[in-house]
């Protein structure tokens, strides 16, 4: 799959990026939202999943989705929070988002969540 | 009501026993006769009373110091209890500014807690493959976020803490801001506000308690916060020079500014514009108190609309030295 990362925590980039890199993924990692927006924009039907950290200064992860969600894109998104979010459902209302995880979390998670999305891009 | 009744019970006493003392003066006695006021009762008569007049008054006298004791016994345990009160409520107040600001101070700690678990999870994957030249970065990566948590978690538990609210010692105020920062100044900087440092590097010391002192500094940060959650230009300023004998800081943001109809009250006990169960209405109040008790002052500028700047003015340490040796 093709993914996009986004997140402000260097370390935490670095660290994804790697792992889903080892799993045989093609990673874009950014670290902001605007950045990240652009990138989708320039190539959008190349991505299969965005991972985004809740909050980033400047834009953040949640207006980023909003965003192209508005201008129609269908993306899968999975968003890694460091606020305790994964129980506020009311983020992941009218939005295509597949998971929410809290930091720290494990990589079996992401796991389960990557399987979950490369089984519904099989379907499709 | 009581009292007066008491009073005049007490002067009425102390006139029977001074009056046949007075007798013993021989223009008295003149005037005694003169008057013929008690012409049925014998001086010697008098002197028979002296006794029994001064046992009671003896008793009465003895009553009023008893009852004295007792008064300033109650005085002495209300002050003491105030004291406690007092203590109390600086330490709610202070857990209230943590509680405040608890989503950013998770914030700072689940990150390296991420950190942390993907980099564990990373190095035991490479462990597996057998890549172990690989794992050192990643322990390293540990070995640094951990350091990270514990700054924090550390600090807020010498923030919350009890022990060293009489702590006095020389303060390096720029340090006290900076530290004011740890618990949420990428907070700050998620909600997009920019914050600007303008410390003056030559800042003498002052004399004070540094947990009081960022006690004020996170409570003006997380108003300046509130204040700027809807405005468009969104700017914390933190300034800190040094005017005659007074160390300045200056918190201004640009925010929506205080009303003019709320601006005296603002350092009121349990005034808040927070929406309910954000806000205690502690925060400025204390810091008040906190000001006071270093000899200096706290003020405010602010236009509606506009935003606001605290003003913060502490004596140099030589200066309160002085101020204490009067």
């Amino acid at each position: 799959m093709k993914i996009l990362i986004m997140d402000d925590e260097p370390l935490i980039l670095k660290l994804l990026g790697n792992y889903l890199t080892m799993l045989n993924h093609q990673v874009v990692p950014v670290s902001n939202g605007k950045k990240g927006l652009e990138l989708f924009l320039e190539d959008p039907e190349t991505f299969d999943l965005i991972i985004t950290d809740f909050k980033m200064s400047g834009l953040d992860g949640i207006s980023v989705v909003a965003r192209l969600k508005d201008e129609g894109y269908d993306v899968p998104v999975v968003f890694i929070s460091g606020y305790g979010m994964a129980d506020k459902k009311e983020v992941t209302q009218n939005l295509k988002i597949v998971a929410v995880l809290d930091k720290p979390f494990d990589l079996e998670e992401l796991n389960e969540v990557l399987s979950l999305v490369e089984t519904h891009e099989n379907k499709q | 009501m009581g009292r007066i009744i008491k009073g005049i019970i007490f002067i009425a006493i102390l006139g029977a026993v001074l009056f046949p003392v007075l007798c013993w003066i021989d223009a008295f006695e003149l005037l005694w006769e003169w008057t013929g006021f008690y012409e049925n009762i014998e001086i010697d008569e008098l002197f028979i009373l002296f006794p029994i007049l001064v046992f009671f008054f003896v008793i009465f006298l003895g009553l009023q110091v008893k009852e004295i004791i007792y008064l300033s016994q109650k005085l002495q345990v209300s002050s003491d209890e105030l004291k406690v009160s007092q203590s109390q409520l600086v330490q709610s107040a202070k857990l209230a500014s943590v509680g405040e600001m608890i989503a950013a101070v998770v914030h700072e700690i689940n990150n390296p807690l991420g950190v942390i678990n993907m980099a564990a999870d990373v190095s035991l994957i490479l462990h597996e493959q057998g890549k172990y030249d690989l794992i050192e970065e990643h322990l390293r990566a540990i070995k640094v976020q951990t350091k990270r948590a514990s700054v924090i978690v550390n600090h807020l538990l010498e923030f919350c803490r009890d022990a060293g609210l009489e702590k006095q010692e020389d303060v390096d105020i720029n340090e006290v801001i900076n530290k004011s920062f740890i618990f949420f100044s990428k907070d700050l900087s998620n909600k997009n506000i920019k914050v600007i440092h303008e410390l003056s590097e030559d800042l003498p010391l002052v004399n004070g308690n540094v947990i009081e002192l960022e006690q004020v500094f996170i409570n003006l940060f997380s108003n300046a916060e509130n204040a700027l959650r809807s405005s468009s230009e969104k700017q914390l300023t933190v300034r800190s020079f040094h005017r005659g004998c007074f160390v300045i800081v200056e918190v201004e943001d640009t925010g929506c500014g205080i009303p003019f109809n709320v601006k005296s009250k603002i350092f009121d006990s349990f005034f808040t514009t927070k929406e309910k169960g954000e806000g205690t209405g502690l925060g400025l109040s204390i810091s008040y108190k906190i000001i006071q008790n270093h000899k200096g002052t706290i003020g405010v500028e602010s236009e509606e609309g506009k935003g606001s700047k605290f003003i913060i003015q502490i004596p140099v340490m030589k200066v309160h030295e002085n101020i204490d040796n009067g």
